[in-house]
């Protein structure tokens, strides 16, 4: 009998045990290079993937040789998709690692309200006049860089079956224009595709 | 000893007991499977006319995980929606919309359960028509905030559910008309083209969008096109238009109340078994229409989608496997019934009592949509403005204004606005 108690105890221990660990929130770092996916939808990893490769082929453009380093400007990345995607986060990666090459040189467009309200304020004589801002002294974007990330979804045939399939499409084209000729001077595109298949029954 | 103990329980006592931990995890599982107080409270509140005071109440249930959350969520990002709190409003709708896809699964768990107890205890799976509105609200919302990219993103996701309904159900033209805007502003013409035709198809007499299509088919050079829509024009009475500027204020209109679910009993005989399935009713709204009124000129609204006649084409086209769930239900429920009333007579009739109280048909619903989904365009000079709109009901009678103060119109953008009658 005793025997047999213990060994309730033990089992009763066993499943509170798994319980307790199997209801603990749990926080892991993960690498981000490593490639970690929940579902075919763009991901931080695609983010990496498409900026790292896009800037690498800009790096190997005749513009990236051209002294002094080019001004660029990104005028945004359009998201063209059926996902709420940050394309912006994208653009600002790219911008990263050409900033970081010192082969290209930006203009920050998207602070220029914030920049004209601080030149503003110190040409009002509230700063010593060695240290104001003098007016006219920004530089000029000589390339424009846009783009667009458009996905295209293709889902199984209606069918029976336990399991619902989506083909996943990404593409991700970027250009850049000479502001003073108009003329596009380089453009690229990538691709993703991803097959995801989803359950119809869960528990 | 349990050896001792087991043998003082005989077989047929080992089933009661089985038989009355079945009856008690039904009633416990009926009572707690209640549908949520603080949702049928909002609602109250929502229409009393107090939309803040309905998204105070269901904020305090917005994360709490259950089987009524994603209702929960809509009726959140509604009334935020309608008290003018858009970015409130879009994320709840986005978290809706996530769970909705997430819970797009048949739950083994929860359907075992529901056959003993009813189908108000599976997690809230909204009607497609419920689906498509939750990416029309979320575009509302993201034209609103003026963020047209996101307003595009939505009118994809919109038009991904629509185009696989049924072709009837997929005649959603209020939807189909905001997905046109949001494609038009971020400058996809044929896009927006497509949509518009659409709306024309099942709206011809709507003047307003006979506009809308002939002024992208005259900007993309279509001129076949541009002709015939000029004739359609001319035939509901309008005039060509000299330029082709498109209305830069758009009010989204919304009118009455949402069609409600309600149970149809049915007793079978001879042991009196409940067969209960969900019907739309009409909720009885009273507005049907709306007036601009801006600069001394009054502009009507035209109204594309009535949800009444939606929602019960909707739920016809899958009453026969609800229908064919409720029989497996009462079927499986009289078997149980009759081995329990094998074993103890007492304990059958305490089951049968149970299991025909705790028969109820899903009658969960959006029910703070309105019935009538319409929009009112103007073109007007650059500005700031002061507008109001007053809603009618069908025979005419004023049934209230909303007023907009210092909204400010320019040339080259749209200004959208979105008014709600909760009457």
């Amino acid at each position: 009998m005793l025997r047999r108690k213990s060994r309730v105890w033990g089992v009763l221990s066993v499943v509170l045990l798994l319980s307790v660990l199997g209801c603990r929130a749990t926080v892991h770092t993960r690498n981000p290079e490593q490639d970690i996916r929940y579902a075919a939808e763009y991901s931080y990893t695609d983010l990496k993937v498409l900026s790292t490769e896009m800037a690498t082929r800009i790096l190997k453009t005749k513009l990236a040789a051209e002294e002094p380093p080019p001004v660029m400007i990104i005028y945004g990345i359009q998201n063209r998709t059926d996902e709420h995607i940050d394309t912006q986060a994208l653009g600002d990666a790219i911008r990263t690692d050409l900033i970081k090459s010192g082969k290209f040189v930006f203009v920050n467009e998207a602070q220029r309200k914030k920049i004209e309200a601080e030149i503003a304020y110190q040409s009002q004589g509230l700063v010593s006049p060695e240290t104001q801002i003098k007016i006219g002294k920004q530089v000029g974007a000589k390339y424009m860089l846009t783009g667009s990330l458009v996905s295209i979804t293709q889902d199984e045939l209606k069918q029976v079956r336990i399991k619902k399939k989506e083909l996943k499409y990404y593409r991700l084209t970027l250009e850049i224009t000479d502001i003073n000729t108009n003329l596009i001077l380089w453009t690229s595109e990538q691709e993703i595709v991803r097959e995801q298949a989803k359950p119809f029954i869960g528990w | 000893m349990s050896g001792n103990r087991q043998s003082r329980l005989s077989g047929g006592e080992l089933r009661s007991r089985a038989y009355t931990a079945v009856i008690v995890s039904v009633v416990a599982g009926v009572l707690f499977g209640c549908f949520s107080s603080v949702i049928v409270n909002s609602r109250k509140q929502f229409y009393a006319g107090n939309a803040s005071a309905a998204a105070n109440t269901l904020a305090k249930i917005k994360e709490k995980e259950g089987k009524d959350r994603i209702l929960a969520l809509m009726d959140y990002g509604m009334a935020l929606h309608v008290a003018g709190n858009y970015r409130e409003s879009a994320n709840a709708l986005l978290e809706a919309n996530r769970l909705i896809e997430l819970n797009d699964v048949v739950k083994v768990g929860e359907k075992a359960g529901s056959m003993v107890t009813n189908k108000m205890m599976t997690t809230f799976r909204p009607e497609s028509f419920e689906r498509v509105l939750v990416h029309t609200y979320l575009m509302i919302d993201f034209m609103m905030l003026d963020d047209w990219s996101a307003a595009r993103v939505e009118a994809k996701q919109a038009l991904k559910v629509l185009d696989n309904l049924d072709p009837e159900l997929q005649d959603q033209t209020f939807t189909r008309y905001v997905c046109g805007l949001a494609f038009e502003v971020m400058g996809d013409n044929d896009d927006a083209y497509i949509e518009y035709s659409k709306v024309a198809k099942e709206s011809p007499n709507y003047l307003q969008i006979h506009y809308e299509l002939y002024r992208i088919a005259s900007l993309g050079g279509r001129s076949q096109d541009a002709e015939k829509w000029a004739k359609k024009i001319t035939a509901l009475g309008g005039i060509i238009p000299a330029d082709l500027k498109p209305p830069n204020l758009i009010i989204f209109v919304g009118a009455g109340r949402s069609p409600i679910k309600k149970e149809i009993n049915i007793l079978i005989p001879p042991y009196a078994n409940r067969f209960v399935v969900p019907d739309y009713v009409s909720s009885g709204s009273r507005a049907k229409n709306a007036v601009l009124k801006v600069n001394n000129v009054a502009a009507a609204s035209y109204m594309l989608t009535d949800l009444d006649p939606l929602a019960e084409k909707t739920l016809k086209k899958r009453i026969a496997k609800e229908i064919a769930e409720e029989a497996a239900r009462v079927a499986a429920k009289e078997a149980i019934t009759r081995q329990i009333e094998d074993q103890n007579a007492l304990l059958g009739l305490g089951a049968r009592v149970v299991f025909f109280a705790s028969e109820a048909a899903d009658v969960r619903s959006w029910e703070t949509l309105p019935r009538y989904l319409g929009v009112i365009t103007r073109p007007l000079p650059a500005g700031t403005y002061d507008l109001s709109v007053e809603f009618f009901s069908n025979s005419g009678a004023s049934l209230g204004t909303v007023e907009k103060k210092s909204v400010t119109i320019s040339d080259n953008r749209r200004t959208v606005l979105s008014m709600r009658s909760v009457q």
